[in-house]
C-alpha cells in the first residue's frame, strides 16, 4: 500500500495548480474556523453605519452592508455555511448515486431499467429549478437545502458508477470472485467498489463546488436558511445597491469564485494523480 | 462410473446478440474423471470457453445437466450453489485483468478462505504462505500489488488463488496463451506438479494443440458449438479421426525447418455463419472429404475405436467393420 | 544480391529515464531483395521497436541515438517528412497484429485502399476502383467486389488481415514488414495468411521482414532468422542451421521449452528460469547471463562479440557446439 500511496502523493504534489487549490481550501477552512472566534457575536449584529466602503472605517476592514452589518463577519461565517452545505450535500448525493448506480450496474435487467428511468427523470429536470421547488415546498432550512442539493446532484454520479460497474463486471477478477462463491454484497463491496472509487472521488470532489454554487443561488433568491448567513445571502441582499456599492456583492462573489476554483483544481489534481494511464507499471 | 467427477449431458446455450440468436454450445456431453486433465480444443468462437464458464457456474445453460459428484448443479439455486463452488475453481487467460488491482497478493490468495469462512486469521495466513511457496512465489511478494509482477508471476498468483480451496476440478481457460514461450513452460510444469501433489482434475481449454498434447489425458475437439471428436490421449494422437481434428493438427506451426509451409495442405473455404440455422455437417464447407450426405444430415458422434468418438459420416464403427469382415 | 534493408549499430533509448535505458542496443540486420527474414523474440525484446524504427514510426517516448537504417540504399533517419511519406508504402510498408485497430473503422475497405493509391499517384479517381478489386483479388479476398464495399467490422479477423495486406501492397513495396501478422488469428486462418504472404513474395518479388514470437511460424516461412534478446541480435543464420543446431543458449532454450512432438507427456518441459531483463537493467556482460545455464564469470563481465562459424553467427562465450 505504501508504495502506491507514496507515488500518489508525489504525483499530486508535483501538480502546482492542485497544490494551490489545496492551499486555497485550507485558507477557506481557516476562515470558517476563525469566524466564531473573531466575531463571537455572529454576522447579524448591526455594528456600524450602513454602506461603509472597505477601509473607510478601520474597524470594518471589508466595510458594512445595507443594514450596517460587518461584511468581514459575514464572509467568515458564510465560509462555514458554504463548506458545511457543500460537503454534506455531496456526501448525501454520493451515497444515493453510488447505491443506485451500483444496484443498476450489478443487477442489470429490470432493476437497471427502473433505476435508470428514475435517474433520467431527475436528469431531464433542470437541477436549479428542481432545487427551488424542493426548498420552496419545505421551509427553507439547512436540512431542506442540503436535501434539495443532494437530490438534484446524484444522477450523474449514479450513471458514472453504473458505467464503471458495467466495465468492471466482465473482467476476470470479478468472475474469479463469483467462482469463489462470493455473495452479491461482498462482490460489490470488496471487488467492484474499490476499483470504481477513483472516478467517484474525483467527481464527488467537483460536486462540492456545484453544491456551493447551488446554495449561493438559492440564498440569492431568498430561499436560504434565514438563520444562517451564507455568501449567497449577502449577494442577495447586496444586489439592490449593485450599482452604487458593488463591493457588497463582489466580496462574497469572489469568495464563491475562489472556493469553486480551488475545489476544481483539487478535483483535477486528484484525477491526474489517480489516473492509472500515467502511472508507471 | 464411480470415478466420474463431472458429467455433462446435452448442454445447450444460446446467446441473444444484436445480430440474432447465437448458439454457442449445443448437444455437448462429456465426463471428467477425478485427477485427470480433460482438454477442450478448438478455434475462437467454437464454444469451448462457454463450456468452461458453464462448468464454473458463471453462465447458466439453456438445457442439459451438469452433475458434480452426484449433485446436479443446474437444479440448484444460487444460495444452494455457493457451498459447492469451492469444489470447482477457475484459472483465467488474462493475467492482467484476472487479479483485483486494489488488493495485495496475500489478500487475493486469502479471499477464497474468507469467503468460505475457513480457519481463523492465523491459520489462513499460514495456508496462504504455504500456497505461495508451492506455486513458487517468494514470501515477500505477499504485501505487494499485482501490477508489480510480470505476466508469469501473476499467473502463479491466479493459480494459488484457484487451488487454495483444494478444489476437485479447476477450469483452466487458455492459462498460458498470453505468456511468452519461456514462461509458458514454467506455468505448464507448475500445473502438472500441482496436479500430481493435489490430485486436482483440470478442464483444460486451449487453442494450442502442442500444449494440449503435453497436458491432456483426454481430448475433445469442438467446432461451432459441437463436439466433433473425443478420445483418450494415445488414441487421439495415433488416429485423429475427424477431418477437422486432422486439419487443426496439420495447421499447427511446427518448429521443424524442413517442414515448410509450401508443402502443406491449407484449409480453404469459409465457416458458415453461427447465426444461421444450419443443415448437415458444419465443417463441410471447409472439408476436403465432404460428399452429398454431409449437406443433408448432421453426423452424430460415433465410436471409431474403443472410447474414441467422432462426428463424421466417414467414420466406420469398429463393430460394423467386424461384421462385414465376418460376412 | 542487393540489400533492401541494412541496419547498422542501431540504438534507441527510452526518453526521460535514467541513462542507458536502451530498448534497442547495437542492432545489425540486413534483408536482401526477395528474402524472408524472421526477427524472433519474446515480448520486450525490442523486435516491434525495430520494425517501427525502419519506417520512423517509433512512439515519442523512444528516440534513436546511434546507427543507420538504409532502406533501398537511403538513410531513413536523414529523410525529411515528405520523402519519408513517399518511402512509406512504396519502399516499405507494414502489417500489424491487430487489423481492427490499423484499419479506419469509418471507411469502406475500397476507400482506404483507393486513398493509398491516390496519395502515391498509383491510380486516378477513375482507375482506382478497378485497381482496388485487383488488389483484393491478389490477396484472395473471397467475393472481392462485395467485400470492397464493406466496413472493417463487417469482416472476420482473417479477411480483415487480407484487407490490411492488400492495403500494404497497394504501392508495390519492396519490403513488407509483418509485425506478428497472425498472432490474433486461429491456426487454420493463420496458415492461410502465411501461405498468402509466401505466394505474394514469389509473385511480386518483395522481401518480408517477419516479426514473430512463434518458432513454428519461423520454421514454416523464413529463409533467415535473427533471434533478439534485450534489444540485441544474439544469433542469426539460415533457418535450417539455426533451428536444427542453435548455438546461442537462448535460442537453444527457446526451442527446448516448446512441448516436443513425441516426448513422454510425464516429462517436465525445459524451463528458462527467471525473466527477460528490463531496458537499462543490464550494465555489463552478456544480457542473457543471469538466466543462462552455461554462464560463468566472464559472461557477467564482458559482452561477447558476434562470432561467425560457417553460416551461424552468435554472440556467446560458451556456445553450443555444432553437431
Amino acid at each position: 500500500m505504501s508504495a502506491v500511496r507514496n507515488s500518489f502523493f508525489r504525483r499530486f504534489s508535483r501538480n502546482l495548480p492542485a497544490v494551490a487549490g489545496v492551499l486555497l481550501i485550507l485558507v477557506i477552512t481557516g476562515m470558517a474556523i476563525a469566524g466564531p472566534i473573531f466575531y463571537p457575536a455572529g454576522p447579524w449584529k448591526l455594528v456600524g453605519r450602513p454602506l461603509l466602503w472597505p477601509g473607510e472605517d478601520a474597524r470594518f476592514l471589508l466595510g458594512t452592508d445595507v443594514l450596517g452589518r460587518d461584511l468581514m463577519a459575514g464572509l467568515l461565517h458564510g465560509a462555514r455555511v458554504s463548506l458545511m452545505i457543500g460537503i454534506s450535500a455531496t456526501v448525501a448525493a454520493t451515497l444515493i448515486g453510488t447505491v443506485i448506480g451500483a444496484a443498476a450496474g450489478y443487477f442489470g435487467g429490470w432493476v437497471d431499467r427502473l433505476l435508470m428511468g428514475l435517474t433520467e427523470i431527475f436528469q431531464t429536470t433542470p437541477p436549479f429549478v428542481l432545487a427551488v421547488v424542493v426548498v420552496a415546498a419545505f421551509k427553507p432550512s439547512m436540512a431542506s437545502i442540503v436535501t434539495a442539493i443532494s437530490l438534484v446532484s446524484w444522477p450523474p454520479l449514479a450513471r458514472l458508477v453504473r458505467a464503471q460497474f458495467l466495465q468492471l463486471m466482465p473482467q476476470e477478477f470479478v468472475l474469479a470472485g463469483v467462482v469463489m462463491g462470493m455473495s452479491n454484497l461482498r462482490l460489490i463491496v470488496t471487488q467492484l467498489l474499490p476499483n470504481a472509487l477513483t472516478p467517484i472521488i474525483v467527481s464527488s470532489s467537483l460536486m462540492i463546488a456545484t453544491a456551493i454554487l447551488l446554495e449561493a443561488g438559492l440564498s440569492f433568491l431568498g430561499l436560504g436558511d434565514p438563520n444562517v448567513m451564507s455568501w449567497g445571502y449577502i449577494i442577495g441582499v447586496g444586489r439592490e445597491v449593485l450599482r452604487t456599492h458593488w463591493y457588497i456583492i463582489t466580496i462574497p462573489g469572489l469568495a464563491v469564485l475562489f472556493s469553486v476554483l480551488a475545489i476544481n483544481l483539487v478535483g483535477e489534481g486528484l484525477n491526474d494523480a489517480f489516473n492509472p494511464r500515467s502511472r508507471s507499471r | 462410473m464411480t470415478d466420474d467427477l463431472l458429467v455433462i449431458r446435452d448442454l445447450r446455450k444460446t446467446f441473444s446478440t444484436p445480430s440474432g440468436a447465437l448458439t454457442a454450445v449445443s448437444q455437448v456431453s462429456l465426463s471428467i474423471k477425478r485427477g485427470e486433465t480433460y482438454a477442450l480444443a478448438g478455434e475462437s468462437g467454437c464454444g469451448k470457453s462457454t463450456v468452461g464458464k458453464i462448468v464454473a457456474a458463471l453462465v447458466k445453460p439453456d438445457a442439459g445437466s451438469i452433475t458434480l459428484d452426484g449433485n446436479d448443479l443446474t437444479a440448484l439455486s444460487p444460495r444452494q450453489l455457493r457451498p459447492l463452488r469451492r469444489k470447482v475453481q477457475m484459472i483465467f487467460q488474462d493475467p492482467f485483468s484476472s487479479l483485483n488491482p486494489r488488493a495485495t497478493v496475500r489478500r487475493i490468495i486469502e479471499e477464497p478462505l474468507i469467503v468460505h469462512g475457513l480457519g481463523n486469521r492465523g491459520e489462513r495466513r499460514r495456508k496462504v504462505a504455504e500456497m505461495m511457496d508451492r506455486v513458487g512465489l517468494r514470501p515477500e511478494a505477499a504485501d505487494r500489488f499485482p501490477h508489480e509482477f510480470s505476466g508469469g508471476q501473476r499467473q502463479r498468483i491466479g493459480i494459488a488463488r484457484a487451488l487454495i480451496l483444494n478444489p476437485d476440478l479447476v477450469v483452466c481457460d487458455e492459462p498460458v496463451s498470453a505468456l511468452d514461450v519461456s514462461v509458458q513452460a514454467q506455468i505448464l510444469n507448475l500445473l502438472k506438479d500441482l496436479q500430481r501433489e493435489l490430485g486436482t482434475a483440470y478442464l483444460f481449454i486451449s487453442h494450442d494443440l502442442s500444449v494440449i498434447r503435453h497436458m491432456a489425458d483426454r481430448i475433445a475437439v469442438m467446432h461451432l458449438g459441437q463436439l466433433v471428436e473425443t478420445a483418450p490421449r494415445a488414441s487421439f494422437w495415433a488416429n485423429p479421426t475427424h477431418p477437422y481434428s486432422r486439419a487443426l493438427i496439420a495447421a499447427r506451426p511446427d518448429p521443424n525447418p524442413r517442414n515448410r509451409l509450401q508443402d502443406k495442405p491449407v484449409l480453404e473455404g469459409e465457416l458458415p455463419s453461427p447465426f444461421e440455422k444450419r443443415k448437415g455437417c458444419d465443417f463441410r464447407s471447409r472439408c476436403p472429404l465432404a460428399f452429398g450426405l454431409c449437406a443433408e444430415v448432421d453426423p452424430p458422434l460415433r465410436p471409431s475405436a474403443p472410447d474414441h468418438y467422432a462426428a463424421c459420416h466417414l467414420v466406420d464403427e469398429p463393430d460394423s467393420r467386424n461384421h462385414t469382415a465376418a460376412a | 544480391m542487393n540489400a533492401i534493408l541494412d541496419i547498422k549499430g542501431l540504438r534507441a533509448c527510452l526518453r526521460g529515464r535514467s541513462e542507458n535505458a536502451y530498448v534497442i542496443d547495437g542492432l545489425d540486420l540486413t534483408v536482401q531483395e526477395g528474402e524472408v527474414v524472421a526477427l524472433v523474440g519474446e515480448s520486450g525484446s525490442g523486435k516491434s521497436m525495430t520494425a517501427f524504427s525502419i519506417l520512423q514510426l517509433l512512439p515519442p517516448a523512444i528516440h534513436i541515438t546511434d546507427g543507420t537504417i538504409l532502406l533501398g540504399g537511403h538513410d531513413v533517419m536523414k529523410m525529411d517528412v515528405r520523402t519519408l511519406r513517399q518511402v512509406r508504402g512504396t519502399q516499405a510498408s507494414i502489417v500489424f497484429q491487430e487489423p481492427m485497430t490499423s484499419l479506419n473503422p469509418l471507411m469502406t475497405v475500397e476507400r482506404q485502399i483507393a486513398e493509398m493509391l491516390l496519395i502515391h499517384g498509383k491510380a486516378t479517381r477513375r482507375t482506382a476502383p478497378g485497381k482496388v478489386i485487383e488488389l483484393l483479388e491478389l490477396v484472395r479476398m473471397p467475393d472481392a467486389k462485395r467485400r470492397a464495399k464493406q466496413y472493417p467490422h463487417n469482416l472476420s479477423g482473417g479477411l480483415r488481415q487480407r484487407a490490411m495486406i492488400a492495403l500494404a501492397l497497394a504501392c508495390e513495396p519492396r519490403l513488407l514488414i509483418a509485425d506478428e501478422p497472425t498472432t490474433a488469428l486461429d491456426v487454420t486462418i493463420q496458415q492461410q495468411i502465411l501461405k498468402l504472404l509466401l505466394d505474394l513474395r514469389d509473385r511480386l518479388g518483395m522481401a518480408i521482414l517477419l516479426i514473430t514470437h512463434d518458432l513454428g511460424v519461423v520454421a514454416e516461412m523464413a529463409d533467415r532468422v535473427a533471434v533478439m534478446y534485450a534489444g540485441r541480435i544474439v544469433e542469426h543464420g539460415p533457418v535450417v542451421e539455426l533451428l536444427e543446431a542453435p548455438r546461442h543458449p537462448y535460442t537453444h532454450g527457446l526451442l527446448s521449452c516448446l512441448p516436443a512432438e513425441h516426448a513422454d507427456p510425464d516429462e517436465r518441459l525445459t524451463e528458462i528460469p527467471g525473466l527477460p531483463p528490463q531496458p537499462g537493467s543490464i550494465r555489463q556482460g552478456c544480457p542473457f547471463a543471469p538466466r543462462c545455464p552455461r554462464s560463468d564469470a566472464i559472461c557477467t563481465e564482458v559482452e561477447p562479440a558476434m562470432t561467425s562459424d560457417g553460416a551461424s553467427h552468435y554472440k556467446c562465450h560458451h556456445p553450443w557446439t555444432a553437431p
